[in-house]
């Protein structure tokens, strides 16, 4: 049977793990290449690296760490931040990452999602988005949650599927850094309405929340950075708890 | 000396790094290469699988390495092959059209027809259908993982390694038949349970 994915996430900046609480108040969180190969052997099902600052600078430095962590573990990792064409993700994908996030440019120009998929295949294309209910309606946001659009998201979803991408990071903003567990309306909406995985993203606190995420909603993985990086949650902790709710976990 | 197949397309790092890395502590040296004439002086092959079916077939014709893999075969030689370097030993693949495969074993290549999501992506278990060198009794169940919208359906069941169970849709997930051996699942990302995968291809096949 299918396992359920427990993925810690990385946000980098300058080359560091960093992370942020509702998309601000950053602090320092080490190596990533140190950081990835402690989840490498401490039961993540896979890796996400989010470059947070992504400037044409940091790039080369985002390669860089790309191509130690593909060197020193072996589970799949994606890295997202920052991407705008197909040669960012071809960059990327020869780095050793096994899959490219995209965010923003996403909505900017769907048109990165066919061609992506089709030169490199649906399944190293995820699509991120970041989604925050306004006026008691979930609206896909841009630029690391600053910017709202016009788009409905579960509308966004159902077309990046249509358009080819492999998978769905769907983060709430409004249960981001809280702990109080995911968001598990816009979740269960999201993971319904398509047929690719989608991974859960924003507000695990406890392991009660990984277990709700995965009996409430179709999603098939489940996302958390600061519980995994501060030692709140241990993933192999989790999983044996997940496994005695009858949770399919890989152990 | 071990050869990976270099056809000029996708991501080969990975498991060129995996085979590499457990190649040096066994002491077997590995060589990634198009060159006909290289890949004919190793021991063993692997067929790495990287893009769709078509793209695979269309960068192996390219370079002629169809024909090398065929005879590579014929001759007894050992091979593996992975992911979709499982899928083009079989007749036909409908991968974004239909597309002919090398023909090694008899069957085709088809698409998930109920179990959702698609593409199949994550940690999934095997069940052993019969023992190789690779799968025994003991191996039942282990994950490995995998990443693929589309698997193998065989005409001989006798080549079926290990299945696998994807919300209730079983498919091939190995073959083991002679001198081949192939998986859908990725062993370079499968953590200690692909190392071993490429151990014993490397040492005990």
């Amino acid at each position: 049977m299918l396992a359920k994915r427990i993925i810690p996430c990385l946000d980098i900046d300058k080359g560091r793990v960093v992370k942020g609480v509702k998309f601000g108040n950053i602090t320092d969180a080490g190596d990533p290449v140190e950081n990835a190969i402690a989840y490498n052997n401490t039961m993540a099902d896979e890796i996400v690296f989010l470059d947070i600052t992504a400037s044409y600078e940091d790039r080369k430095t985002l390669v860089e760490v790309a191509r130690k962590v593909a060197d020193n573990i072996s589970i799949p990792f994606t890295i997202g931040g920052g991407i705008r064409s197909i040669d960012d993700i071809r960059e990327m994908l020869m780095s050793g990452a096994d899959k490219v996030s995209i965010n923003t440019s996403a909505v900017k120009n769907p048109n990165i999602i066919s061609e992506g998929a089709e030169k490199f295949g649906s399944q190293c294309i995820v699509i991120a988005i970041d989604t925050k209910k306004v006026n008691g309606i979930h609206k896909v946001f841009i630029k690391g949650g600053r910017e709202e659009t016009n788009i409905e998201t579960v509308e966004w979803a159902m077309k990046v599927e249509k358009l080819g991408a492999g998978e769905i990071l769907l983060t709430s903003i409004d249960a981001d850094g809280t702990k109080n567990g995911y968001d598990i309306e816009i979740l269960k909406e999201v993971s319904e309405s398509v047929k690719i995985p989608v991974i859960a993203s924003g507000g695990a606190g406890k392991k009660e929340h990984f277990l709700e995420v995965f009996t409430k909603t179709k999603c098939t993985a489940a996302l958390a950075a600061s519980v995994f990086h501060f030692k709140e949650i241990d993933i192999i902790e989790l999983k044996n708890y997940l496994k005695q709710n009858n949770i399919p976990v890989r152990l | 000396m071990i050869g990976i197949i270099d056809y000029g397309a996708g991501n080969l790092r990975s498991i060129l790094n995996a085979i590499v890395k457990v190649g040096r502590s066994l002491n077997i040296d590995v060589i990634i290469s198009s060159d006909i004439e290289v890949l004919s002086s190793a021991e063993k092959i692997v067929l790495p699988g990287v893009g769709s079916f078509g793209d695979v077939m269309k960068n192996l014709k390219n370079k002629h390495l169809d024909t090398f893999i065929k005879n590579w075969i014929k001759k007894g030689n050992k091979f593996m092959g992975i992911c979709v370097g499982l899928q083009v030993l079989f007749e036909i693949g409908y991968e974004n059209g239909t597309h002919q495969g090398l023909g090694i074993f008899k069957g085709e290549v088809i698409k998930f027809s109920f179990a959702t999501p698609i593409p199949h992506i994550g940690w999934n278990q095997i069940n052993v259908v019969k023992e190789s060198p690779f799968f025994s009794k003991e191996d039942e169940g282990k994950y490995f993982y995998f990443v693929h919208s589309y698997y193998a359906n065989p005409k001989n069941q006798e080549i079926i390694n290990t299945t696998t169970e994807y919300n209730g849709e079983i498919f091939t997930s190995s073959v083991f038949f002679e001198n081949v051996f192939a998986i859908q699942f990725h062993p370079e990302k499968s953590h200690t349970n692909g190392e071993n995968v490429i151990k014993k291809f490397l040492k005990e096949f």
